[in-house]
């Protein structure tokens, strides 16, 4: 199944380099959709189908871990899958995404290692999304 | 301080060149090259300061251009963009060398730092690439945690 990925970090650099990885690993992907911070994701999930987001921590305006936390607490959302990307390394606050359900990759990741945790999350190349991005697009309301 | 920082210093700054920048840093030799770019990130937690990152002015489209996987030269902005992602990746790989693993600190965005802080560094590195020079400064406000 080709993938609806959302994208979120502030950096415009960094929104390439994942997108990058994502044509050049393998990734099966029907569109990319980019965000700026936090809320302007919010607003992308309300708006359309994703079936996976890619974020990052520390954003201005809303930053990832209360991003997460509206995604989690929405019933429409709350099974979305999200891999967070960020250079965080305390164990506290990667232990605390994880209890949200999300994966971690670590800045600075290597393309084979992000791509690995997408297939890994998604089932594989020929593997598919439990069912959670039908439920979206155009009716939530965070 | 300056001793127990300096590898985790160096060896976040190399790794982030390496993995982000596809570039590998040169044995120092010879004398400094001039630097002319900077960004800077404070970082919040059971210590406050902030780590600055200084390049020649021929080293940052390179960097750019690999991190964006780009043939061209990236705009002038891009390019402070990356520089910027630079900071920020060495910083959030540096700071758990500051308290142990479970600390927690928050990164604020990184900014432009058109000069360098006036002060002397808790721990610093110098990379060399063929395209220049790169230096890494890390600055502690506070000398340490209060009781």
């Amino acid at each position: 199944m080709a993938l609806a990925i959302l994208i979120v970090d502030d950096s415009v650099v960094m929104r390439a380099m994942i997108r990058r990885t994502l044509t050049a690993g393998g990734i099966a992907v029907a569109r990319i959709g980019e965000a700026g911070n936090g809320q302007d994701a919010l607003d992308a999930i309300a708006s359309d189908r994703w079936d996976l987001v890619i974020a990052d921590l520390n954003m201005p305006v809303m930053d990832g871990e209360a991003m997460l936390a509206s995604i989690r607490a929405h019933p429409l959302t709350r099974r979305l899958p999200v891999i967070v990307v960020s250079t965080e390394s305390s164990e506290t606050r990667v232990e605390a995404l994880r209890r949200l359900d999300a994966a971690f990759v670590h800045k600075p990741f290597t393309p084979a290692l992000l791509a690995g945790e997408i297939l890994r999350l998604t089932g594989g190349p020929d593997g598919h999304l439990a069912p959670v991005s039908t439920e979206l697009g155009g009716d939530v309301d965070f | 301080m300056a001793t127990s920082l300096q590898s985790p210093l160096s060896s976040a700054a190399t790794s982030t060149f390496e993995e982000l920048g596809f570039l590998l840093a040169l044995p120092v030799d010879g004398d400094a090259r001039p630097l002319a770019h900077g960004a800077r990130v404070d970082f919040r937690g059971p210590r406050t300061g902030c780590l600055e990152l200084r390049v020649s002015a021929t080293l940052l489209p390179v960097v750019a251009a690999n991190m964006l996987g780009s043939v061209d030269v990236p705009s002038f902005a891009l390019q402070l963009d990356a520089l910027g992602e630079l900071a920020n990746v060495i910083t959030g790989n540096v700071v758990p060398a500051l308290d142990g693993p479970r600390a927690v600190y928050r990164l604020d965005a990184p900014v432009l730092a058109a000069r360098g802080e006036g002060r002397a560094a808790a721990a610093e590195v110098t990379l060399r690439f063929d395209e220049g020079d790169a230096l890494v400064q890390l600055f502690l406000d506070e000398p340490a945690r209060a009781a």
